[in-house]
């Protein structure tokens, strides 16, 4: 059960007062992280506001953020998601920290990422447990797609 | 999924991934029969503070310096909401970002969002989530909210101390501008004091509190501040200090919360009457709303209660 997401046929039980029209029930609520000692940021933010604009909950933490920062905030914020960019090379020691740390906090969420990554250290990561990892220039929209789909109800099994 | 009980009574015993998750039930709903319910009946006392101003008044730069010390001997919750957007439906929850390292504390916990739900869930949210943290042992929690202040229910209304924070170009628009906070806040703080303007919004506010009942033993003080380097958190915290024992031995305290609970009540029957009228709202063009708005009422007061 991806934490904090309610799965469909809980949602009858929403308060009564606190809850929305039915389409916007259940908004993604998603971390988002630059990882790496460089300040590029500019890509990320477009990331971040495609995501806002397709009706998401963005909570960008910054750059040179480090694995223990990031897991921490994503557990105080009870997020669906957490999606890195990293383009400094780091990624295979990073995204095993990240899931290390993830699975000492009992966190249970989608983790994803993009940015400098070669295909090889792809398959290797999400064969380890990262649930997605894209390359440079993945259109946004792809990313709101898998997002989308993966978490109304989706159930993690790592 | 463990059951909300067992969840609960972890995060009674400080366990920061269930206090997590009955946060986030809060924040993305679950039955108020339940947890709501069981948060009332514990009925928590938790020292809350409201932090409001307009946007790029520095409001979050003078939380990441009240922090810590706020932390000393207690646990510290703060609550940063952002509004969301009506046509996109989605949120950007920057305030956090502005406090990166400050937040990184083993006594606070910060938690940021958009209210989700009809208009008056900013304040139900934030003050069920304040509600929780009680619940939880802690002892203090600072609510940043986009300051508006102008309709009862807004968010700056739910605390024990309220804090304005403007800047020195707001001295023109301070008539106009913002009028319920002027009117009542408890704290005004002057950030950027370091450019011009600023006897012109202290004139101003001067004389709006002039126009405050004499009555009120608490005088409202102006602090000045440059939240960028730290000046002025220090004199912010005694003035909260001295607010909250004024609260205390006047009595004020307990009646502030009495009346925070009746709008609460409100809130609440308004917000389930909204998402009733909500559902039972017809398709299509309407000849009479007012006498469609009277249909519709009496077909949700004749539903069964749920």
């Amino acid at each position: 059960m991806v934490q904090g997401r309610l799965p469909r046929n809980e949602r009858t039980q929403l308060p009564e007062g606190l809850r929305m029209v039915e389409e916007n029930l259940n908004s993604i609520k998603i971390l988002l992280a630059k990882v790496g000692l460089d300040g590029h940021d500019r890509g990320i933010k477009v990331i971040a506001r495609a995501l806002r604009d397709a009706g998401m909950d963005v909570l960008y933490t910054g750059i040179k953020q480090t694995a223990e920062s990031i897991v921490e905030a994503a557990l105080e914020e009870g997020v669906d998601a957490i999606g890195i960019s990293i383009l400094s090379g780091a990624h295979m020691t990073l995204f095993p920290q990240i899931m290390r740390l993830m699975r000492r906090k009992g966190l249970d969420l989608l983790l994803i990422g993009g940015g400098i990554i070669p295909p090889q250290d792809i398959q290797a990561l999400e064969k380890s447990g990262v649930n997605k990892l894209w390359g440079p220039d993945t259109p946004t929209r792809e990313i709101i797609d898998y997002l989308k789909e993966k978490i109304p109800g989706d159930k993690k099994t790592s | 999924m463990k059951d909300w009980q067992t969840v609960f009574q972890n995060a009674v015993l400080g366990q920061k991934l269930s206090i997590s998750r009955i946060l986030t039930w809060i924040e993305r709903g679950r039955d108020p029969s339940d947890l709501i319910q069981k948060i009332y009946q514990l009925d928590p006392s938790i020292y809350t503070i409201a932090i409001t101003g307009p946007g790029g008044a520095g409001k979050s730069s003078l939380i990441s310096h009240l922090a810590h010390p706020l932390a000393q001997g207690h646990y510290l919750g703060i609550i940063a909401m952002d509004p969301r957007s009506e046509r996109t439906g989605g949120s950007f929850l920057g305030d956090r970002i502005r406090l990166s390292d400050k937040v990184n504390h083993p006594r606070i916990f910060y938690r940021s969002f958009a209210p989700l739900g009809t208009p008056f869930a900013g304040f139900l949210t934030a003050k069920m989530m304040a509600r929780a943290l009680g619940a939880f042992g802690f002892g203090c929690v600072m609510i940043e909210t986009p300051g508006a202040g102008q309709s009862e229910w807004d968010m700056e209304r739910l605390a024990d101390t309220t804090v304005l924070v403007l800047t020195p170009e707001c001295g023109d628009e301070i008539q106009m501008m913002k009028r319920g906070l002027v009117e009542w806040a408890d704290i005004f703080v002057i950030n950027k004091a370091d450019r011009p303007g600023i006897k012109n919004l202290e004139s101003a506010l001067q004389r709006e509190l002039q126009d405050r009942p004499h009555s009120s033993a608490w005088k409202p003080p102006i602090l000045l501040a440059t939240a960028q380097n730290g000046t002025g958190a220090e004199e912010l915290l005694e003035a909260i200090e001295k607010h909250h024992q004024h609260l205390k031995i006047s009595g004020a305290l307990e009646k502030n919360r009495e009346t925070h609970k009746h709008l609460e009540c409100m809130l609440w029957a308004l917000s389930i009457t909204w998402n009733r009228v909500n559902k039972a709202m017809p398709q299509g063009p309407l000849n009479n709303p007012y006498l469609e708005a009277k249909q519709i009422l009496k077909e949700i007061l004749h539903e069964r209660e749920r």
